[in-house]
């Protein structure tokens, strides 16, 4: 691989309400302004040539990427390593409820009902990135969620996960990485990875 | 009575749109002999009568061409290009429904060249990858002075990545004298028909001392040896381009209007 365009999945019923949805399962689609986005993010990327689309097991992901690359024969694949946090019991709840619990948790420390802690998804995002990087197509599109952007965006600056990350990721916005910002991304979740902040 | 009507064309549509005007359209075909492109068209009576492509440049051709405003405002153009009245009916369609562009430039001389000149007796070549340490800033340099935004300040590895493309494609010549680039320019559309320049930039040190003249004609030699037609546009303030351009007898065909978001 040589460019990583990641981009976070046009606005879906459950983001518009600000509910979490970490089950893949649940059938949570794109509202008409996500499916706005995704058309909107297709344009941007016309003049790219993408080689391989990568999309989560969420249904939204692989909604905005159809839509994106509607009339373009990209092959696309499933990286579920990429998904969104299992929730446990906050599932369907509301995301500031989520967040609340995140920010005083530990980073061992599983969301209550069966949900991932925070070390387990940086771990999880982390080994993504290292497969991605061995990927023998030249240019990747991602369509994903907002925490893995908005943590590669903050790693690609040397900033280790935080519990608060001022950071709006974009629905439907590409963000470009190249081989060797991606591996610099990677090292600083690494590092944190062995010795967590929070 | 005609039936008009916003369609979706097909390759074999589009290139033959393009086949009409093909130094116009050097671009919008290149994109989408490459598989690449969203195009919207205008048909009558069954006849593509303009054509669209709406991507991070939008870029109009033909009549009827504000048919395309809806597809405009909803992506994410940084720049409208094209032919000028196509861009010109296009803006009047959308001016009111998008940002205020952060430059606006009408009236860009199209230039085309169809005889080799006479050879300009340089070291001329395709750049490659070795060259990149000394290309990639010289690159960054001409981007300056063209669009105004140092790419190596907004995008510095996408930009080196997107330099290195351009070597690995064979779409990049250089002229190097003591190991400093002296002159250098990238294709940015290349179709069966012409191949567009883009970029063209000379050393700051050796300007106004002929350098740019006798590198145009060694690489349009070299590119006429491979396509009919090296074309270009520029900005019609850059005196000495247009002076440069047309003592090695590239004519103007047509202009462009960019509007830069």
């Amino acid at each position: 691989m040589e460019r990583l365009i990641l981009a976070r999945h046009g606005e879906s019923a459950f983001s518009a309400r600000g509910l979490v949805n970490g089950d893949p399962a649940a059938a949570v689609g794109l509202t008409r302004r996500g499916e706005e986005e995704a058309r909107a993010l297709g344009d941007a990327l016309a003049e790219e040539a993408i080689d391989l689309c990568l999309v989560t097991p969420f249904p939204r992901t692989r909604a905005t990427a159809a839509l994106a690359l509607a009339g373009r024969c990209v092959p696309l694949e499933e990286v579920p390593c990429f998904g969104d946090p299992g929730a446990g019991r906050f599932e369907g709840g509301r995301l500031d409820e989520y967040r609340v619990w995140a920010r005083s948790a530990g980073s061992r420390e599983e969301a209550p009902g069966g949900g991932e802690s925070r070390v387990a998804i940086v771990h999880r995002y982390a080994d993504c990135c290292r497969a991605l990087l061995t990927r023998p197509e030249r240019t990747l599109l991602a369509v994903i969620h907002a925490l893995p952007i908005a943590y590669l965006l903050l790693a690609r600056e040397g900033t280790s996960p935080r519990p608060k990350v001022d950071l709006e990721v974009r629905h439907a916005h590409p963000y470009p990485f190249t081989a060797g910002e991606l591996e610099r991304a990677l090292a600083v979740l690494d590092r944190w990875r062995e010795a967590p902040t929070w | 009575m005609s039936d008009v009507r916003v369609v979706s064309p097909g390759l074999e549509e589009i290139l033959a749109f393009c086949a009409r005007e093909p130094i116009e359209c050097v671009f919008l075909e290149d994109i989408a002999r490459r598989g690449l492109g969203r195009f919207s068209g205008v048909a009558r009576n069954g006849q593509l009568e303009a054509l669209c492509h709406v991507g991070a440049n939008v870029v109009p051709s033909g009549t009827g061409c504000g048919a395309f405003a809806d597809a405009t405002v909803h992506g994410q153009a940084r720049m409208i290009i094209g032919e000028e009245r196509a861009v010109d009916e296009l803006w009047g369609a959308v001016a009111g429904r998008m940002p205020r562009p952060r430059d606006d430039r009408p009236g860009q001389p199209v230039y085309a060249l169809r005889e080799p000149p006479e050879p300009g007796e340089t070291e001329l070549r395709k750049a490659r990858l070795a060259d990149l340490e000394l290309l990639v800033p010289a690159c960054a340099a001409a981007h300056r002075e063209e669009i105004g935004i140092d790419p190596l300040r907004r995008d510095p590895e996408g930009f080196r990545w997107r330099t290195r493309v351009q070597v690995e494609e064979g779409r990049s010549w250089v002229w190097l004298e003591d190991g400093v680039i002296r002159f250098k320019a990238e294709a940015s559309a290349w179709t069966p028909s012409a191949v567009q320049l883009q970029q063209v930039w000379v050393d700051p040190g050796v300007r106004n001392r002929g350098y740019a003249q006798r590198a145009m004609r060694d690489l349009c030699r070299l590119l006429l040896g491979q396509v009919p037609i090296v074309c270009l546009f520029v900005r019609p303030e850059n005196a000495p381009a247009l002076r440069v351009y047309e003592a090695i007898g590239m004519t103007r065909q047509l202009m462009y209007r960019s509007l830069i978001f």
